[in-house]
Order: structure tokens, then C-alpha cells, then sequence
């Protein structure tokens, strides 16, 4: 598989710009589309301790110790994570997980090859608006998809439609020649 | 001429070896059922007792009830089907019940005698929070210290929300700051209401 490597500086203040528009437009990939996660359940588990509090009007979960988390077909392994949830409703707001680094993995139905991330902090949380799932890599962020790799200060990537929607530099990355680029 | 005698001899003593026989090995049973029965000598005994618990206010703080109660004579009681509900600002806050329950004991007379509760047999901690949602933990021990509302046990345990569904091994929980921690082992799972909804319909 050959590849088409994009090497940006670190100062070029175009490089994050040019490379998110890059895989905004390409990397859309009709097969590795996912089922809609916004509502899917969510599990967990932790080996070691799990603290439940209220904090500023939130319900919020801690956990430490190789922790592991699900949703569809999106799994994430890390050292700690926060769960928050809203008191009224105890609906699920947004996951924290934080690592050395955290690890991600999407795999789809379709049996393409997974997506996969590492970061030193993420966070997952659904869109208001749209409903998609939002993973927020900050730190040493890393992903890898079939059509492409990517390296940045953080990158704001979507599920459902394996799309990277903002990206902070500075960033480097490559694209595999197998979307006819 | 001595061969009847002889059996009738050896028929004889063969039926009292099998009596001692039978007897001592019965004797023996009937040893080790006393030794492995549990006897409670009691001096007291109650049906349905509610026990109210002040603070220094004059505040209710927790009320125990139970079904029956029989007093040990080293100051402890035994509860049947225990109560124990903590109140705040004269609201009820924290319901627990169990099939069973220990309160004090001989450590310190009746100084301590309300210093620890424990419950066993399908322990559940009810709490219905400001929103009518409700938090239910099951164990099938768990140790009260009812003076500084404290739940604390090593056994597994599950907590159910609307939501949540988790299970942890041992616990140590404070009432009054609206804590949980669960020590090890942990798992759980989240189900947003809205698909439970959409499931039962």
C-alpha cells in the first residue's frame, strides 16, 4: 500500500487548516460508516477504585486502574476516567478519560479495518445539535484510519461519519493512495 | 451338645457390640449437631418495635424498626426483617432493609450498643433523590455506623439508578456527603432513560 505523505512544519500556520479540509473532503468512507452510537449504552469497568459523587449539580463517576470503556463498536482503555451525568434526568453528558496514553478503537460492521487513536486525554460526548458522537483527543493526539493517519497537539474526530472535524496544530499526516488520491 | 451354645454365645455378643456400637456412633451425631448448632441464650424479647433516634437539636436523626427483636445477654440485639431510616431536616433521606440485623454487643456494654448495625441477608439501601429519582444499593452484608450515617462492607455490591447499573467489590459510603466509593472490581453500564422507554414501549 503506498502511501502520500504530507509533511508540515510545525509553525506553518496553514498546516491544521490544510490538513482538516483535506479530511474533510476525502475521508468520508461509504463502508465504514457506523451505526448511530447517541444513546447506545455505555460500559465500563475499572480495577481499581470507583467514586460516586455530586459535584455542581452533576452526578459524576470516578474511576482508576485500567479502565475500559464501550459503546457500539467503539472501545477506549485508559488509567482513569469521569463520567458526568445530569442530576435531573441522569442522562450521560460526557466521559474524561485519561491515560498513558488513552487508546481508542472503532471497528466497523462492514469489516474494514478499524480506526485507531491514542491521545493523553479524551473526551466523548454526543452533540447536542446533530446527535454524532464527538471524541476529543487532547495531547499527543494520534489517529489512524484506512484512509489516512494523522498527528496533532489534539483533533476533534466524528464517529458516525469516521470524519475529523477540527484539528489543532501543529499537525503531520498521510493519505493512502486507496482513495484514488 | 456345645455348638448351640456356642452360637447363641457369639449371637449374643455381636448384638450387644452392635447396640454399644449404634449408641455410641449416635451419641457422637447428636455431639456434633450441638456443637454445630448456634444457641443464643436471650433474657428478652419484642414484636414490632420503632425505635426514634434524636440529634442534638431534637431533630429525628434515624429510626430502627423491625418485626421481632429477642436482647442477647451480652447486650446485643438480634433484629428480624431490620428498618433502619435516616431522616434530614425531618425528611426521610435513606431507607435500609435486610432480612436480618445485629445491633451492639458485648465490646462495651450498652455505651456502644448504637454505635454499629450490621445487617446481612439481601441488604437494600433506598434513596430517592430531589428529582423522584432513585438509587438503590444491594449487598448481603453491610455494617452501619448510624451516628455518622457511614455504610461500610466487603462483600460485592450493586447499585441501580434510572440509568446505571453497577457492581463493585466492597464498599464505604457517607450519607451525608452523598458519597459512594466502591474499593475494587468494578463494572457497570449506562442506558439513557429514554431507551428504556423506547423498550417497553
Amino acid at each position: 500500500m503506498s502511501h502520500r505523505e504530507i509533511m508540515l512544519t510545525p509553525n506553518n500556520s496553514l498546516a491544521p487548516k490544510l490538513l482538516y479540509s483535506l479530511f474533510s473532503a476525502m475521508v468520508f468512507l461509504p463502508g465504514i460508516l457506523m451505526a448511530a452510537q447517541s444513546q447506545s449504552p455505555v460500559n465500563w469497568s475499572a480495577d481499581g477504585e470507583l467514586l460516586v459523587t455530586v459535584e455542581n449539580n452533576r452526578r459524576i463517576l470516578r474511576m482508576q486502574d485500567n479502565v475500559r470503556i464501550s459503546q457500539d463498536g467503539i472501545d477506549i482503555s485508559g488509567n482513569s476516567a469521569i463520567f458526568e451525568y445530569t442530576l435531573d434526568t441522569q442522562e450521560l453528558l460526557r466521559v474524561t478519560v485519561l491515560g498513558t496514553p488513552v487508546n481508542y478503537t472503532q471497528t466497523s460492521e462492514s469489516g474494514a479495518e478499524p480506526v485507531t487513536g491514542n491521545s493523553d486525554t479524551l473526551i466523548f460526548y454526543d452533540d447536542e445539535l446533530t446527535e454524532d458522537t464527538i471524541i476529543e483527543m487532547i495531547g499527543n493526539a494520534f489517529i489512524k484510519s484506512p484512509s489516512s493517519t494523522m498527528n496533532c497537539a489534539s483533533i476533534i474526530y466524528i464517529t458516525e461519519q469516521d470524519l475529523i472535524r477540527e484539528a489543532v496544530g501543529p499537525c503531520q499526516g498521510a493519505l493512502t493512495s486507496q482513495n484514488g488520491m | 451338645m456345645h455348638r448351640p451354645l456356642t452360637y447363641l454365645t457369639t449371637i449374643g455378643v455381636v448384638s450387644v457390640l452392635c447396640y454399644f456400637f449404634l449408641d455410641l456412633s449416635q451419641t457422637g451425631e447428636e455431639t456434633g449437631e450441638d456443637s454445630a448448632a448456634t444457641e443464643l441464650a436471650f433474657d428478652g424479647y419484642s414484636e414490632g418495635i420503632n425505635t426514634v433516634f434524636y440529634n442534638e437539636n431534637g431533630d429525628v436523626d434515624y429510626t430502627l424498626r423491625a418485626t421481632r427483636q429477642f436482647h442477647l445477654k451480652d447486650q446485643s440485639a438480634l433484629l428480624e426483617k431490620p428498618l433502619v431510616r435516616f431522616f434530614e431536616n425531618g425528611v426521610s433521606t435513606w431507607n435500609i432493609v435486610a432480612e436480618s440485623g445485629l445491633v451492639g454487643g458485648n465490646t462495651e456494654a450498652s455505651a456502644r450498643l448504637m454505635e454499629s448495625i450490621r445487617l446481612s441477608g439481601d441488604v437494600e439501601v433506598h434513596r430517592l433523590d430531589d428529582y423522584g429519582n432513585s438509587t438503590v444499593l444491594s449487598t448481603q452484608l453491610l455494617d452501619i455506623d448510624p451516628n455518622r450515617e457511614i455504610l461500610e462492607t466487603q462483600d460485592p455490591v450493586q447499585m441501580v439508578t434510572a440509568s446505571i447499573t453497577h457492581a463493585g467489590q466492597g464498599m464505604f459510603a457517607d450519607l451525608n456527603r452523598d458519597e459512594i466509593q466502591f474499593h475494587s472490581n468494578n463494572s457497570g453500564h449506562y442506558e439513557s432513560q429514554g431507551n428504556h422507554a423506547d423498550t417497553e414501549q
